[in-house]
């Protein structure tokens, strides 16, 4: 287990180190810099790249970048000046996690709900309507539902601030926008597990011993149909957070993935640069917890030894 | 009891016929036949292959009927006529200009504001109640550039009651005057007061799914916009599977090292979401159609390679590649001649699959802005406009919002479709 561990830790910290060094090249890349503007005289954009160190060649400014990541320096932005990288991060971030963890919820929750119930009633209406629902959910991208409701719930009926303050409420949207296509991917597993685990023997056998109905869905189903789940909760949680760029720009949320679309357009290198890193290792993070968590939540797993192979 | 006596000249002996009992009888099935079979009675996937099928028909030639017709391109501009929604009606749009008299919660109006609602309204004192009836700015819509005033004195003992048939009276009084004026009502319903303005309605026969806000066509603009998001779709799936096909191919067939090496690869470049990389790879290339398509590209064809790696993985020890090898066939011969067809199954169905995610991810970046380039209309960018200006004209993003609502739903269906088609083993 020990060894497994590690072995996905150095697969972690070599991925983040292949991703820092393809964002670099490729911000590097572009066809001009964020000094480009021709109002800027060359004198005032010499000192501006000497400032930023754009002035020194390409393999310097690796080094030094990566030097001052190892440190967990992010640099400065160019946009905001005298602000660096991990300040605006962590300032923005909250209010983005604010939304993830409430979507994270909402779908987990209400996505294992309706595979459960679609899955105990087997080719019956209730089945049909669950799966409508995720396809619906699977269907219609965040682009679109955010504004529609946000017309409908937000305007028409005026239930729910259509814009993201302080107030618990206002989450409320923005989340549902973002868990909408999390929750159909659930439920869609959640039913092909669930059905999955009821053909087992010993669900004849809890059935035999005359075991309650719920007691067998609590006991039983829910606790071997949930393993799957696990799996997935990773590359779920990386949806959500791209999912999020959208959905904050619809809502009006000050997060990071509205700082990331506009500072994309600004080139503001060491902006995107961080705010990339700090993803994608956000994302490698939380896959690799999960599949940690994996090798010792499943039983199998841990009595194989071999930990999640 | 029957009889059972027969007179044994009745009957004739025939001889064996061997030749006959090796005979095929039923026309033999190959994969691809039987799949079609079993894909054609599945009613919802063979729906959503006419739905797409109609789609794309419309993309190919909804721009040229309109162009035809009427002479509208997805760029040709008309100030005249923004904003239009399918069905038109000139009603005129009503707003408040003076009131001494109620006071109200709030108040609603319909995006023509032809139709407005005070919300729990309350008297106050007497004095003017003045609306501003049309509005010269709306010429496209009301179809002239007249505007009326409508204002009543209300005195101290004036009940609601009043009040309404006196505004209803002023309404008549106006109609009178000018015929053009097409009428306007007053009415309390409960605690609110409804005004509604009397027009025409009628369906829009030279845009006939509306304009946008320079007046462009929808219809037009919207299977424009289909020929753009399904030929992004379309291709960039194409050469990321032709591309997976060949690594993941490779990958499987040699194994070993290099399969290890290939496949971390692969692993790492998938641990991060495709989003992000587009993105990135998105700012380095100015936004367009072609820069999109190498964006997905580059970032679509890891799912496919691991795929055909595992079926290539599963194949390559089954009998018939074994024949081929001892045949002499060669690696390239037996890869793209015995695993790769073997593996279409799979390989196709995630073809199906992927359409959508290309689509998808398409409106996801017109929406964040690094989409196609104006004028050019693709469902996303459409979307992103209409999301815009949604609350006042919401057919302006849901007749975008269906289209790629109902491809990306039908695709869905439709691979689902193929996966059960396709797959021997579910065969009933």
């Amino acid at each position: 287990m020990l060894k497994y561990i590690l072995k996905r830790l150095l697969m972690a910290l070599a991925t983040l180190w292949v991703i820092s060094t393809l964002t670099f090249v490729l911000m590097h890349a572009l066809p001009n810099d964020p000094f480009t503007d021709p109002k800027l005289k060359p004198e005032v954009r010499q000192a501006l790249r000497v400032k930023y160190g754009l002035d020194k060649p390409l393999s310097e400014q690796y080094v030094i970048y990566m030097k001052n990541l190892l440190k967990g320096d992010l640099g400065t932005s160019i946009k905001y000046p005298g602000r660096s990288v991990s300040d605006i991060i962590a300032e923005s971030f909250p209010k983005s996690f604010a939304l993830g963890w409430r979507a994270l919820i909402i779908a987990v929750i209400f996505g294992m709900l309706l595979g459960i119930i679609a899955a105990l009633n087997h080719q019956k209406t209730l089945d049909y309507l669950s799966i409508f629902i995720a396809i619906i959910g699977v269907s219609i991208p965040s682009i679109i539902l955010g504004p529609i409701l946000a017309y409908f719930f937000g305007v028409k009926l005026g239930w729910f601030p259509v814009t993201v303050d302080k107030s618990e409420i206002s989450l409320f949207l923005p989340s549902l926008t973002l868990a909408m296509s999390s929750l159909a991917t659930i439920s869609r597993l959640m039913r092909t597990t669930t059905l999955e685990v009821l053909g087992q023997d010993y669900i004849s056998t809890a059935k035999a011993k005359g075991l309650s109905k719920t007691q067998i869905v609590l006991k039983h189903v829910l606790r071997n149909a949930v393993m799957p789940i696990i799996t997935i909760l990773g590359p779920l949680f990386a949806a959500l957070i791209t999912g999020s760029i959208v959905v904050e720009k619809i809502f009006a949320v000050a997060g990071l993935g509205e700082y990331f679309v506009s500072t994309i357009t600004e080139q503001d290198y060491p902006m995107i640069m961080g705010i990339t890193i700090f993803y994608a290792a956000l994302i490698i993070l939380s896959i690799l917890v999960v599949d940690i968590m994996y090798g010792f939540i499943d039983p199998r797993l841990r009595i194989s030894g071999k930990g999640g192979e | 009891m029957m009889n059972t006596d027969m007179d044994r000249n009745e009957f004739k002996h025939v001889g064996k016929n061997l030749k006959a009992s090796q005979e095929i009888k039923r026309p033999s099935l190959s994969y691809w036949k039987d799949a079609y079979r079993r894909l054609k009675n599945n009613k919802v996937a063979m729906l959503s292959f006419w739905v797409l099928v109609i789609l794309i028909i419309m993309s190919a030639i909804g721009p040229v009927i309109t162009k035809n017709l009427y002479g509208h391109t997805y760029e040709s501009q008309n100030l005249a006529e923004q904003n239009q929604t399918p069905i038109m009606t000139n009603a005129r749009s009503i707003a408040l200009l003076a009131n001494d008299v109620f006071e109200y919660d709030k108040y609603l109006s319909s995006y023509r504001k032809d139709k407005t609602t005070f919300k729990n309204v309350r008297l106050k004192s007497p004095g003017k109640i003045g609306f501003k009836i049309g509005n010269a700015a709306d010429e496209s819509w009301q179809g002239d550039k007249k505007e009326y005033q409508l204002m009543i004195e209300v005195s101290s003992s004036d009940t609601w009651s009043s009040i309404i048939e006196k505004l209803n009276n002023e309404g008549q009084r106006l109609l009178q005057e000018d015929p053009d004026f097409r009428g306007i009502k007053f009415e309390k319903k409960g605690s609110n007061l409804v005004i509604e303005t009397v027009g025409e309605k009628w369906f829009n026969k030279t845009h006939w799914f509306g304009t946008d806000e320079f007046g462009r066509d929808l219809f037009t603009r919207l299977w424009e916009g289909g020929r753009i998001s399904f030929f992004i779709a379309f291709i960039s799936v194409f050469i990321a599977s032709i591309f997976g096909i060949i690594y993941g191919g490779l990958s499987g067939y040699i194994g070993g090292k290099v399969d290890e090496i290939l496949m971390r690869i692969v692993e790492i470049l998938m641990t991060v979401p495709d989003m992000l990389y587009t993105i990135l790879l998105l700012t380095v290339m100015d936004p367009g159609i072609k820069p999109i398509s190498i964006v997905l590209i580059v970032t679509g064809w890891m799912g496919t390679a691991r795929i055909v790696r595992g079926e290539v993985m599963r194949l390559k020890h089954s009998e018939y590649v074994v024949a081929a090898k001892t045949l002499g066939a060669d690696t390239k011969k037996i890869v793209f001649e015995h695993l790769i067809p073997n593996a279409m199954g799979p390989i196709i169905v995630n073809m199906t699959m992927m359409i959508p995610k290309m689509i998808f991810a398409e409106a996801f970046l017109s929406f964040i802005g690094l989409g196609v380039p104006v004028p050019y209309a693709s469902w996303g960018s459409l979307a992103n406009q209409g999301a815009r200006i949604f609350r006042q004209f919401p057919h302006q993003l849901l007749i975008p919002a269906i289209a790629i609502s109902l491809t990306m739903f039908a695709f869905n269906l439709l691979g689902d479709g193929l996966r059960d088609a396709l797959d021997p083993r579910l065969r009933k």
